[in-house]
Order: structure tokens, then sequence, then C-alpha cells
């Protein structure tokens, strides 16, 4: 079961859901530090919403079109699930889990280039917080292309706009960290 | 097994959950689909019916049968025509960006798309000759559309300016006379003696044809010139 496609597993799991737990074990880690990367979760919140997403995703398996990527479609409710737990909780006092760990810092910071320098310890805290600080739309789109490495196309389904906007949006991520690590650095 | 994945399965076999059947998706797919079909049709309808209103409308290239600027854009623009085009359009546009794949394409090109089906669409219903039936429909059964929305009736029911359309329904050619039925329903005792009528203008009862002269009195017209209700006069000989 496990040799076979994402997209044949679907429709095995329509008929008899056993075969569902295949997906899920393939995607439970994947999603878990996915969620958490783009909300700032703590692992017992974004638990509760990887069971929500999975729940849904196997509600909607008639509604997946099989041409298309499952990984891209889970993904996609899995970014709309952890962004609409942010909007419910939003008056809660939600623990928002400074925890980007080496993984994102050196994915992030390789594909853009920085500097030498930016990789002491003390600078990586600083570089934390200046991803947190990017509107959602850049670090979504960062954290798509760096860290889960997808691509254009993949990051278009995901998030559900044209693969030009897809191309603007890193651009201009790539900008905007610059500039936020120049202007941090000048304040230093 | 994660802790999630035995979660959800648990959960998936307790509550007996099942997915939701194909037939909801299609159904969902094919109401967006239609929405979005039926109201670029009308965007398209009312297009058509602009280019139709303009081009049938003398006063569209001559300001002189309107009098002034401002008139022109009051009588001959088809604007109550060009706001429910545009409604329908944005109405169609919405739909179509709720379609599966409408975030492939940028905003801009979303809008090109439509924008294009509407035109397409509207030109192949005028020049088919659709949109003249369809404006004579609506005239016939939606009251007050003359009025409303036909500028051509705003532009040739001014009798105290000098402008007349009707339907005849008496002739007689030995005296030169016809009884009118205007386009509100008044009757009207027209002379056309010296009257211009262009090759395209049959007389007989039943034709509906416009007038240009002068109203001596309420009820009484001096045609002095007679032209056919459809077409702009442009490119016609005198008889």
């Amino acid at each position: 079961m496990r040799e076979r496609k994402d997209e044949e597993i679907v429709k095995l799991s329509i008929e008899d859901p056993n075969h569902y737990k295949y997906l899920v074990e393939k995607y439970e880690r994947r999603l878990l530090a996915y969620v958490k990367r783009i909300i700032y979760v703590n692992t017992e919140d974004a638990e509760d919403i990887l069971q929500e997403v999975f729940l849904k995703a196997y509600r909607n398996l008639n509604g997946f079109n099989t041409n298309k990527k499952f990984s891209s479609w889970i993904y996609r409710i899995a970014h709309n699930e952890a962004i609409s737990f942010l909007r419910k909780n939003s008056k809660r006092n939600v623990e928002i889990v400074n925890d980007l760990n080496k993984d994102l810092f050196d994915g992030i910071s390789s594909g853009l280039d920085l500097e030498r320098e930016y990789l002491e310890e003390e600078e990586r805290k600083r570089f934390e917080k200046i991803i947190q600080s990017l509107d959602s739309k850049y670090r979504d789109v960062l954290i798509l292309k760096f860290l889960e490495e997808k691509d254009y196309n993949e990051i278009s389904e995901i998030l559900e706009i044209s693969s030009g906007t897809v191309g603007s949006l890193i651009s201009r991520a790539k900008v905007k960290l610059k500039s936020l690590i120049e202007e941090n650095g000048k304040s230093k | 097994m994660g802790k999630v994945s035995r979660d959800v399965l648990e959960k998936i076999k307790k509550e007996n959950i099942k997915p939701i059947p194909k037939w909801h998706f299609m159904l969902k797919k094919s109401f967006v689909w239609n929405l979005f079909i039926v109201n670029i049709l009308f965007g398209s309808v009312g297009f058509a019916i602009i280019i139709y209103l303009l081009v049938n409308n003398e006063a569209l290239l001559d300001v002189s049968l309107v009098g002034n600027l401002w008139q022109w854009i009051v009588l001959v623009i088809p604007i109550l025509w060009i706001i429910l085009t545009l409604f329908f359009f944005f109405v169609a546009y919405y739909n179509f960006t709720k379609t599966e794949d409408a975030y492939r394409f940028s905003v801009g090109r979303k809008l090109l798309i439509n924008i294009g089906i509407t035109i397409l669409l509207g030109l192949v219903l005028y020049t088919g000759g659709l949109s003249e039936k369809l404006n004579d429909l609506f005239a016939k059964n939606i009251p007050f559309y003359t009025h409303t929305l036909d500028t051509r009736f705003k532009i040739w029911m001014r009798p105290e300016a000098g402008f007349l359309a009707g339907e005849i329904l008496e002739l007689n050619e030995k005296e030169f006379s016809i009884r009118l039925l205007d386009l509100s329903g008044d009757e009207w005792s027209v002379v056309y003696r010296d009257a211009f009528v262009k090759g395209r203008v049959v007389l007989q009862k039943g034709e509906v044809i416009k007038l240009i002269g002068k109203s001596s009195s309420k009820g009484r017209f001096a045609a002095s010139e007679i032209r056919p209700w459809q077409g702009n006069g442009r490119g016609m000989q005198e008889r």
C-alpha cells in the first residue's frame, strides 16, 4: 500500500476507511510541523488542528480531484484550518511559541544568501523575531518554498493564488526580509 | 502510528463518519458554473442591446437632433442598459472566481476573460439579429421599458421639439395624411404633403415610423421628414 500513489489510496479509502490510515500516517508529521511553523502554536494545539484537518479531508475525499496532487490538497486544508484556528482563538491567550527551529532558520537563510554574521546565535534570535513580524502572506510562501520545498505550482494550489503571484510574493518577501534585517542591524 | 493518526481513525470508526457523496460536489460545481453562464449571458445580452440602441440612434452622430452635449448624454447613451450590463458582468466575474481553477488566473486575466466572452457573445447576438428581437420583446412585455430603457423613445417622443414616432393606423395617400398612434398610446393626425420620405420607409398600416416636423396643436403634426423606425437614417435616398 505504501508503494501506491496517494491518489490511488484516496479512491481505496472512499470504499474502505481502513486504507485512509496510510495517508494519515504519511502526512501526520509533515503537517504537524507545517501547522506549527505557520501559526506558532504549541504541539497540543497543533495536534487538535491536525485532527480536524484529517477528519475534514476524509469527509471531503469525494471532492478531491484525482488529477491533482493530494499533498497540495491536504496542505491547503491544513493551511485553512490553521488560519481558522487562529481567528477563533485570537481572543484566547494562545501560547505563541517562539520556536523557530534551526531547520527553519537554515532553510530560509541559505535560500536568501544572507551574510555569515547572521548565523551567530544572538543574530539568529533577532532573525526569528523578524520572520515572525513579516506579513503572513510573505511568511507562508517562504515556509512553503524553503522549508516544505514546494515548487511554484504546488504553492499556487496550496494557497490558491496564481503562479505569477507566488513568484512576486517570494521576490517581495526576500526584499522585505533583507531590508528588515538591515534595519535591525542598524538599530543594534 | 502517531497520536493524531490513532485519534482520527478511532473517531472515524466510532462516529461512523462517511465521505460526503460525490453527487454533492458535482452539484455544487455545476451550480457555480451555471450561475456564471447565466450571468455572462445576461451581460452579453445587455451588451448586444447597447450596440443595437447606439447603432440605431441617429442622434449618436447628430447632436443637432438633441440640442446640446448634456442632452445628448442623457438621451442617447443607454445608461440604464450600461448599468445593468455592468451589474451582470461583475456578478459573472464573481461567479467565475468561485470556480475550481479560477485561482490560477491573475485578477487582470480573469477580468479580460470575462470581458472577452461578454463582448464576443454580445457581438454574436447583435450580428445574428437577436438584440433587435430581444429589444422588441422587452418593449412589448415589460411595462415602461420603452419609456425608460429604449433611448430612441426619449429622442423621438418630443413632439414639442418636432420629433414624433408611432405606428400608422390609417393612411390617406390622396390627402397625404396619416392617423398615427404614438409610442405613448396617443393618437395624432399627421400631414406629410411636403415631407422628405426616406427610401426605406414603407407607408402602410402597421408600419412604425419616425417623424421630424412641427406640432401645430395637440394631436396635430406637420411632418417635414419621415424615417423608418429601425436604422439610423444614414445612407438612404429620398423617394
